[in-house]
């Protein structure tokens, strides 16, 4: 699994960035972010980057193929698992926006199509899309940024569900809270994002 | 909003949702008490609301798909799904709903077409490329413009792409030369008509499950705009792949004409032969700096007139390839006739190998003639059942002898379809023979009574025959006709 271009970042693995910070040396967690946001990255260029390979790009997937890459013997403790689905989350998060943006920028698109969740493609192989399926990836980013304003829990809760692929149990986990908490959260911040969304 | 407000709305909403459905406008009714801001915003949310909501659960999913969909028309094309994604845009299967046939939509990246100049240039090769006729050459139907997109409708060519056969198993020495042929004879119908490829490569071929290649996208990379190096990677990015066969004067950015296909032509020749890229590095840009650079090596055990097709092709000075395509084709052409006639030159192993195959078929054919030879002359010695039994000895080992001396006469007059013959007859010598054995052995049972010694003779001689077909056959087949037969990874 590890080849050439991963060996860069063995050299300060996640493990070891959490035994880091466990040791006290607090900057070792905000090292995660860069580290993670350049493998997701990375990933994401080379699965969409590949002629012949699918076309589309599951965030949820990336997440857990880092996960694999960084802590190759999956001997993070639970707390450092938690903390590093949360930030996993956030990068992915940002992964994707920049390259929504980046393909916003491209002159008048052309034939780049928007962003799109995979409730869409799912309807779409059904053969009858619907249009008010597809999600402006970069729409739902403003949302989430006027979320954590009024509420931080609930936009790092969104963050977990929608960009580390998290179910409601991994999630209350992750957030040290009790999953019928999460649940009543998610169905929240669904109704509001769709508000949201829908203006 | 504050956090606080935010914190009640929240409150309210979950409050609203546990009603039942008739209830809930009441129950906002009386949670907003006459704020009308907050009516309105729980209103909505409320409505916002759905049961086993699935709203973002799936986890994102970036789409890199097209804009169409199945279902979608161009002109009187209907998109059925996509098929392919090239470095110039995206290829669909699609229904032309006027002559009902199967069609490939190509939709091209919009950056490729995005001035006059650029859209004028590409109608012009379209055009060319409208313009060829040959089984090789996909054909090209139609261009469509539509809100200042282009789409080329050509032939719909079902099959593998070399570059995927090249990667799944490879092709055999014999089909690799028939493919290249095809391919040469597909560019030079479209080199007597000026048209140049520009980006002949595997992945550009299209093999039908007819074995006819089809070179898909004739004349396409000419919008590139320009044919240097800097303008493929920096308008196609990663998704060009390789440039592994651009031709140096392509690479140097000189000009380029039909002598830049004959250079992909003989890279794509190369790999068809030996299964890999002649000049192949780590990155992209190695691969550059080898073609402009380095010679190919050499390919092992390739004959001396096809290393000089291959030769001339890879020359690094145009003025140095062939002059002509048809030139090439006649080259190839006499290099497939020579093949089809000649038994493939047996090296000193191989024709030891064959000695003794022949030995061995010849040895036991003699086997059959003294058994039946002995047999004749004892059976008037039994009768009823045991002459039965004579008989079918009798005819067992006439049958699988005039099989043998078959393969026999195969392997001398015409070596080449001994291997088909083989497959096709051993499943009844193999039967025969177990028959023959076991007959042979009833045989001797039966006379065992009256012609002791004879009976022996034929025990025997069943024994020894089991022990030739069941143990020494096996082995001299394998050694001529491996296992593994003639295609090569």
């Amino acid at each position: 699994m590890l080849n050439a271009d991963a060996m860069p970042h063995s050299a300060q693995s996640a493990t070891e960035l959490f035994a880091r910070a466990r040791a006290g040396n607090t900057e070792a967690l905000t090292d995660l972010f860069p580290l993670l946001y350049d493998e997701l990255r990375r990933l994401a260029a080379r699965h969409i980057g590949r002629e012949y390979g699918p076309r589309t790009l599951q965030a949820t997937a990336l997440v857990h193929e880092a996960y694999l890459r960084l802590v190759p013997e999956d001997d993070l403790a639970s707390a450092d698992r938690a903390h590093f689905f949360a930030i996993a989350a956030k990068s992915m998060r940002q992964v994707l926006i920049d390259r929504a943006r980046a393909r916003h920028a491209q002159k008048r698109g052309g034939l780049m199509a928007p962003v799109t969740f995979n409730d869409e493609l799912q309807v779409r192989r059904d053969g009858a899309r619907n249009a008010d399926e597809t999600i402006d990836l970069i729409a739902l980013d403003s949302a989430l940024t006027k979320l954590q304003a009024l509420d931080t829990k609930q936009a790092r809760m969104v963050e977990l569900r929608f960009f580390a692929g998290l179910t409601i149990e991994e999630t209350a986990e992750v957030m040290q809270s009790s999953p019928a908490t999460v649940k009543r959260l998610w169905t929240f911040a669904q109704a509001w994002l769709r508000k949201e969304l829908a203006t | 909003m504050t956090p606080e407000e935010f914190q009640r709305l929240s409150e309210m909403f979950e409050a609203v949702i546990q009603q039942p459905p008739e209830r809930r406008e009441a129950c906002i009714d009386a949670l907003s008490a006459g704020n009308e801001e907050l009516h309105e915003e729980l209103r909505v949310l409320v409505e916002s609301h759905r049961e086993n909501d699935r709203f973002l659960e799936s986890g994102v999913i970036e789409d890199a798909d097209g804009p169409l969909h199945p279902g979608d028309s161009i002109a009187h094309y209907t998109i059925k799904r996509e098929i392919g994604n090239g470095g110039m845009g995206i290829v669909y299967l699609a229904h032309d709903t006027r002559l009902n046939r199967k069609v490939a939509v190509k939709a091209l990246h919009a950056h490729l077409v995005a001035d006059t100049r650029q859209r004028e240039r590409f109608r012009q090769e379209a055009r060319a490329a409208a313009s060829l006729s040959h089984p090789a050459v996909a054909t090209v139907h139609a261009l469509e413009e539509l809100d200042g997109h282009f789409y080329i409708v050509s032939e719909y060519v079902r099959g593998e792409t070399l570059a995927a056969t090249l990667e799944r198993e490879g092709f055999s020495p014999n089909d690799a030369l028939q493919v290249a042929l095809q391919v040469a004879e597909g560019l030079a119908h479209a080199h007597d008509r000026g048209i140049v490829h520009r980006d002949l490569k595997p992945q550009n071929v299209i093999r039908t499950p007819q074995q006819q290649p089809k070179i898909i996208d004739f004349g396409l990379a000419r919008i590139h705009g320009s044919d240097s190096i800097e303008q493929h990677l920096t308008q196609t990015g990663l998704l060009m792949g390789s440039p592994g066969y651009m031709s140096p004067e392509q690479l140097r950015g000189d000009t380029v004409d039909f002598r830049s296909d004959i250079f992909a032509f003989g890279i794509l020749l190369y790999e068809l032969l030996s299964g890999k890229h002649p000049l192949q590095d780590r990155t992209a840009a190695a691969t550059s700096a080898a073609i402009l650079r380095n010679e190919p090596a050499s390919l092992p055990g390739i004959d001396r007139p096809l290393d000089a097709i291959l030769r001339r092709c890879l020359q690094k000075e145009p003025a140095d390839r062939y002059s002509s395509t048809r030139q090439l084709v006649d080259d190839l052409r006499s290099i497939a006739a020579v093949q089809k006639t000649r038994v493939p030159p047996p090296a000193a192993k191989d024709r030891l190998d064959r000695a003794w195959w022949t030995f061995h078929q010849a040895a036991v054919v003699l086997l059959y003639a003294v058994t039946v030879v002995v047999v004749w002359d004892i059976r008037e010695q039994s009768s009823g059942n045991t002459l039965l039994l004579f008989y079918a000895v009798l005819a067992s080992a006439i049958g699988n002898g005039t099989l043998r001396i078959h393969l026999l006469f195969t392997s001398r007059f015409n070596a080449a379809a001994l291997g088909s013959e083989m497959k096709r007859i051993r499943r009844w010598t193999t039967r025969i023979d177990w028959c023959f054995a076991v007959l042979l052995l009833a045989a001797a049972a039966a006379i065992l009574p009256e012609l002791q010694l004879i009976s022996g003779v034929l025990a025997a001689v069943a024994v020894v025959y089991l022990v030739v077909f069941l143990v020494i056959e096996p082995a001299t087949t394998n050694a001529v006709f491996p296992e593994s037969d003639s295609t090569r990874r």
